[in-house]
């Protein structure tokens, strides 16, 4: 029974939400912000990284891949924000298209591993019996290949290049999403709307994305932020390894491996920003999916 | 528990052999010719190429049969440990692994050590000052070290190690037998590189298991009985919470294979880790090959192991 006192409590908070949409979204923001500032902080650096990459046109002034011989191993200047690497090129210019790589990779890769993990849970959780027992077998068998390695196997046969990259890394990311999912959908298959839904005939396809995958989603975005910066410490991994996006492309992995290592005591600038700029924004999304993890479902907070 | 471990061999080893299958499928996706790789020998300014020559680096590596007896021979060969020889420089695979393996246990034995001796102590003191300032700071530094690349940090310690007191770590590799302060000099960095890295997720979990354990009623019960904090915690907390941490040490056998290609390569280690990267950048599938499965092999059996350990420390399990 509702107490007078929360019918009234009910009324005022009713009465002070706000009306329009752009009103809400910008309740929901600043609750949000109060409520995980860390997470906050998170947004934040990702919102950062992608207005970097969305302007670095106007932002930069020099080409990333324009060698000026004659300025090489800068150290950082007003023409040069960050300085210049052992072939002259512009330390600044190659962050910026940096973030524009491992933002294109996270997302694609993420998009793959958990978009293709989450349906297979969810046609695994369904149908169940030998479909789940071989889908599950195969999962066991890709999760025991660490994932590096797993990643590096499929580049060395695939070849370097962005896009092998992206799936290299998706394929890897798959099985993850997939155990989430399937656990989620076995539990949300038994309940009496998805029951119904079966009684009154639906068909397979429709119960499946109409009615078990909604209940899905929380966890599904809980696993997909936390693999982003999963997916973009991989990014630089490969190019750091000389297997992942192919020399010359400013990936922030590749910048700090090859020729460039030799010059790092005379200009130790090259080895510190592609690191630091690796390091924030994989610390960005780790606190966003932190936060979001622990408002998405508080059962999960701080493990 | 004797049918148990029995049926969890056994079905470890049906996992060896379906990775076995999933790692000949993914080299065999590779475009282009192997054969003609090696013909060339990584030249691309080869034009002229004579067939008949070709074909006999087919027959030798293998590559005229079909598929399945490709699989098939590569099995049994690797199970017999005849690993085939390098595409390039023709050395025996099993031997070089066989010299290089006790260079990647040690850094794994090591890094083990270190992450976990880092990562118990930081975790309790995460559980016990729960949203004070030092939890805090604990899980923003502990979330750094899963946020920062262990290859940045390796790069990191070189750069400053050269800038700041010109030393940098010796190319060639001294055995523990030969001078044993040497070799743990060459070892100490790489070691506590991946031991920070790994000790990250094994912090967090030695918080979040411990508050659960101290939320327990026969912690109350303990702490009624007029039980000092300390022995409470140590005596009857920590020994049940360690049991998670378990499984996370097992874990950490898989970061630690991932992270040995990195360190190795980063401090010219000459383990399996850096061995396989230089396989992989050459396109050496016979060493790519068996390396992978190798690092396969030993993450299954470590997850294996991890399990029956469970078995033993908690009661509560059941063999079924």
């Amino acid at each position: 029974m509702a107490s007078e006192q929360d019918i009234q409590s009910a009324a005022i908070r009713a009465a002070t939400r706000p009306s329009t949409l752009s009103g809400r979204i910008y309740k929901g923001i600043t609750n949000f912000i109060k409520r995980k500032p860390l997470g906050a902080v998170g947004a934040g650096i990702i919102l950062v990284m992608i207005v970097l990459a969305l302007a670095a046109d106007i932002i930069t002034s020099n080409d990333p891949l324009k060698m000026h011989f004659r300025d090489a191993l800068q150290s950082p200047n007003g023409e040069y924000w960050l300085g210049t690497d052992d072939f002259g090129r512009d330390m600044w210019s190659r962050i910026v298209y940096g973030a524009q790589i491992s933002l294109y990779v996270g997302f694609f890769a993420i998009a793959i591993g958990s978009g293709v993990g989450g349906l297979l849970g969810l046609a695994s959780a369904y149908y169940g019996g030998k479909v789940d027992i071989i889908l599950q077998r195969l999962m066991d068998t890709v999760m025991s290949i660490p994932t590096l390695i797993m990643a590096l196997a499929i580049m060395a046969s695939l070849g370097q290049g962005l896009n092998n990259v992206v799936l290299a890394i998706g394929v890897v990311q798959i099985p993850r999403a997939n155990r989430i999912v399937r656990s989620q959908a076995l539990s949300v298959k038994q309940s009496e709307f998805a029951l119904a839904a079966q009684a009154i005939g639906a068909t397979d396809l429709r119960i499946m994305l109409l009615h078990i995958m909604p209940q899905c989603v929380a966890p599904w975005l809980i696993i997909a932020t936390a693999g982003l910066g999963t997916a973009i410490i991989s990014e630089a991994s490969l190019s750091f390894l000389g297997l992942g996006i192919p020399a010359p492309e400013p990936s922030w992995g590749g910048m700090l491996s090859g020729r460039g290592r030799d010059y790092y005591s005379v200009a130790p600038w090259m080895a510190i920003w592609p690191g630091l700029a690796i390091s924030l924004a994989v610390y960005g999304f780790n606190l966003f999916g932190d936060a979001i993890r622990d408002v998405l479902d508080p059962r999960l907070r701080g493990s | 528990m004797q049918a148990y471990i029995i049926r969890r061999l056994l079905l470890a080893c049906l996992t060896v052999a379906m990775v076995s299958t999933l790692i000949f499928a993914i080299l065999r996706i590779a475009p282009g010719d192997v054969a003609l790789m090696v013909y060339t020998q990584g030249d691309e300014s080869i034009q002229e190429i004579d067939p008949v020559a070709l074909e006999a680096i087919r027959v030798q590596l293998g590559l005229d049969v079909p598929l399945f007896q490709q699989y098939t021979t590569w099995v049994t060969n690797m199970l017999m440990l005849d690993w085939g020889e390098s595409y390039f420089h023709g050395g025996k695979v099993f031997d070089d692994w066989k010299r290089k393996l006790p260079i990647t246990l040690q850094l794994a034995f090591m890094t083990i050590t270190i992450s976990t001796i880092i990562a118990i102590p930081i975790g309790i003191m995460m559980a016990l000052r729960q949203d004070t300032w030092l939890d805090y700071t604990l899980r923003i530094v502990s979330l750094g070290g899963i946020s920062i690349p262990s290859f940045w940090f390796a790069t990191m310690i070189l750069v400053v190690g050269l800038y700041f007191f010109s030393w940098s770590p010796r190319l060639d590799y001294v055995s523990f037998g030969e001078d044993p302060w040497e070799n743990i000099k060459m070892f100490i960095f790489p070691a506590l590189t991946l031991g920070w890295v790994t000790s990250a997720t094994k912090s967090r979990m030695m918080r979040s298991s411990m508050l659960e354990v101290l939320r327990q009623d026969y912690i109350r019960t303990a702490h009624a009985k007029g039980l000092r904090y300390y022995i409470v915690v140590i005596r009857h907390a920590l020994k049940n919470a360690l049991l998670p941490v378990i499984t996370i040490i097992g874990i950490s056998f898989a970061l630690i294979a991932g992270g040995s290609v990195i360190i190795e390569t980063i401090f010219q280690l000459p383990g399996i880790g850096r061995f396989l990267v230089e396989a992989m950048n050459q396109r050496d599938y016979n060493i790519v090959q068996a390396l992978v499965a190798f690092f396969s092999v030993w993450i299954i059996f470590a997850n294996l192991l991890v399990d029956l350990t469970y078995g033993v420390v908690d009661p509560r399990v059941r063999y079924d």
